[in-house]
Order: C-alpha cells, then structure tokens, then sequence
C-alpha cells in the first residue's frame, strides 16, 4: 500500500500540471536604428557690418539693442545687428563659437587691429529650452550677461546636465544673438573706442560657429 | 521476492496509463497564434522629425487566432486575450556593448482585422510595451485563423522620446501571448 502512495503522489502532479489551459505564443524581432543627427542653421545676420560715422557712434557705440545699452543706435529693433539661429540634435550638443583671429584685422592695413572685446553680443533663447534647465552658456552667463566676442573655440552653448537634455529640434533650440559694438557693455571692453584711437580702417574677423555632439 | 517487484511495476504502469489517459482528458481547449505577415519590424531613426514625433507603423503584423473549447463549455473558458510582453531575457533593447533602450518606447495596437470579431471584442488602443494591459479581449471565441485576423500596430519613440539616447542599432525580441480567460 505505501509503495502506492508514492506514484498516485506522482500522478498528482503530472494531474496538476497538464491541466492548465493552453495558449500559444509567437516572437516579433525589434530593432531600432538610431542615427545621430545634428544640424545648425543660421536663419539671418549671417554677416554683421557695423559702420562709424559720427563722433556719438565713437563716444556711445552701436547695438542691436540700444534699449539697454548707451548705443547710439536709433533704431531699437534694427535687424542688421542679429543673428539668429537654430541647433536640430538628436543626443546632447555644445556649440563652439569664436573669432577666428585674435583681433580684428585692418582691410586696408593688415598692421591695424582692433581688440575682439570692443564687439560683444547678447544671447537669448526663443525656442522651448531655456538656460537653467535644458541649457548653459557660460559666456553669457545663462544669458544674463554681455559677452565678449572671444577666439575660437569657446563653448557658448552646452547641455545643462539636468535631466532634460538638450536634445531637440528646431523649435526646442532657437536663439538670437544681438551684436553691438563700443557700448562698453558687460564682459566688453570698458573703454570707448572713442578713447582708443584706433586708426580708421575696416576691421574683419570671421566668427565660426561649430556644432559638436557630446555622446 | 518477484512477486512483489512484479507488483510494484504493475502499479507503476497503472499510473502512467491513467496520466496518458489524462493529458488526453485535461486539455480544456485549443489555442493557436499564426503570424501571417510581418513576423519583424524595423524602426530607422535617420531625421530630426522621426526622433521628434516619433515613427508610426500601423497594421504591419497581422496574426491569425484560432481557439476552441475542446470540452464544449466545460472548461469554463469565457474568451480569450492577447498580450505582449517583452521576451524572456529582455529587460530593455539591447545595443552594442553597454548600450540600452527602454522597453517604453514601443507601443502596441490590436485592430480588428477582418471585423469577424465583432461586438464581443474589447481593443484597448496602443500600449506600452510591458505595462500589463491586454491588447485585446473577446468572448467571441475564434474558430479560424483564416477568418479571424488581428492586426498589431507599433509605434517607437511617440509618448516617450528617443532624443538623447545614444545612436547604436538596437534589437530585442516581443512575445504575443494568446490565452484563454476563465
């Protein structure tokens, strides 16, 4: 009888277990494919030109934004003086920024320069992330602060290692800049142009721009 | 001595035959999931507005179903469900090296794909991949995988982003599951 009891033990189990209703299962392969993607477009102010002309121009400057600076600037809105543009990026982006020699250079006279920190700029974002959060621009600290144009390669714009990233499109990362020049404004040069006696010249600098994604 | 070894493997064979005679006897249904197109699916992220909204795939696996009550109400199945989970050995989409994707950011849709199923049938729209919600239920019980069809859609990257995960070619395997209610 005890040797019984161990295969109706058995039987149970096996009961038990073949008793269950029955399904039926089938497997789908996923794959993803993610390309890194990263774009930057300069929308307008691809060339900015200032130009001297009167003794207020020396004395005050010129802006973009002569409602908060000195500029001598009439026109409070003028578009000549903006840049703006846009980053598309799939991962986490810096953008490098700066002149591309170390002063301004004369056209007519290459020995005349002008010091990059007479031209400053003002940096604003007017797309969905914003500096404190998705960003940081060290420069323009958060862009509180008037800038100085400074030799490349500065970072201007980074991610603000937050947990939102600033990875985006064009309608996250959009930013306009504000070019002046003279105002003696923030990072600037403090002392007037007017001060400076600069010989009258054209003075150029190529100011690159270089998207670099961080992973 | 013998008589008693002769015994014991009598009742050993007793009891396998009864066990025979009930795998025959217990299975209370049927169930049978047959992929008739799109047994694997692809999602190429190559633009900014495909890693910004996303990438649909509507309708682009369609299985067959087909599950009967083999005891004729005694089994007390009232209908039938399909899940999806992700498969055994998959936590999360898997790259190279240490490279990884959340689960979250596929979805998963079961349509009706021939409207044999009728009224008696309950579509919960897309889910997240894993999150525990049957893609579908019915009590309408599905005779033939000809004639009743479900048709899944996907869609990667829509309620959660893929911006800022790091580019890398990534795979890993779903299980749609077919089993009976009670």
């Amino acid at each position: 009888m005890k040797k019984l009891l161990l295969p109706i033990f058995v039987f149970g189990i096996i009961y038990s277990g073949i008793s269950q209703a029955v399904s039926d299962r089938n497997t789908v392969p996923v794959a993803v494919n993610l390309n890194r993607v990263l774009r930057m477009s300069v929308n307008t102010g691809g060339n900015i030109e200032f130009t001297f002309n009167t003794i207020d121009d020396y004395k005050n400057g010129l802006s973009g934004d002569a409602a908060t600076s000195t500029s001598a600037n009439p026109a409070t809105s003028n578009p000549m003086y903006l840049t703006t543009f846009t980053v598309a990026a799939s991962t986490k982006w810096t953008l490098q920024y700066g002149a591309e020699e170390g002063t301004f250079i004369g056209v007519d006279n290459p020995a005349s320069t002008l010091a990059l920190n007479n031209v400053g700029f003002n940096l604003a974002t007017t797309g969905t992330h914003a500096f404190g959060t998705e960003l940081v621009s060290a420069p323009t600290t958060g862009g509180t602060v008037i800038a100085d144009l400074d030799v490349y390669p500065t970072a201007l714009i980074a991610d603000g290692t937050n947990a939102a990233a600033n990875a985006g499109d064009a309608t996250d990362n959009a930013f306009t800049m504000t070019w002046r020049v003279g105002t003696a404004e923030g990072d600037m040069n403090a002392i007037k142009l007017i001060e400076q006696s600069v010989t009258p010249d054209r003075y150029v600098t190529n100011v690159l721009f270089n998207l670099v994604a961080d992973n | 001595m013998a008589i008693r070894r002769i015994l014991h493997i009598n009742n050993i064979l007793l009891v396998l035959i009864i066990a025979s005679y009930n795998v025959a006897l217990s299975q209370n249904n049927t169930a049978r999931l047959v992929t008739i197109i799109g047994s694997q699916v692809s999602f190429n992220f190559n633009t900014i507005s495909k890693h910004s909204s996303g990438i649909t795939k509507p309708n682009y696996t369609r299985f067959g179903v087909e599950l009967a009550d083999t005891v004729t109400g005694g089994s007390g199945i009232t209908g039938w469900k399909i899940e999806v989970n992700p498969a055994a050995g998959f936590a999360s989409f898997i790259g190279n090296g240490a490279n990884t994707l959340n689960t979250n950011i596929l979805e998963v849709k079961a349509e009706d794909a021939n409207a044999n199923l009728g009224a008696s049938s309950v579509f919960n729209g897309y889910q997240i991949l894993g999150n525990g919600t049957p893609l579908m239920t019915s009590t309408l019980l599905p005779a033939n995988p000809n004639s009743h069809q479900i048709d899944i859609s996907y869609r990667c990257g829509v309620t959660n982003s893929v911006f800022d995960q790091t580019p890398d070619f990534y795979e890993m395997e779903i299980e749609f599951i077919l089993s009976p209610v009670q």
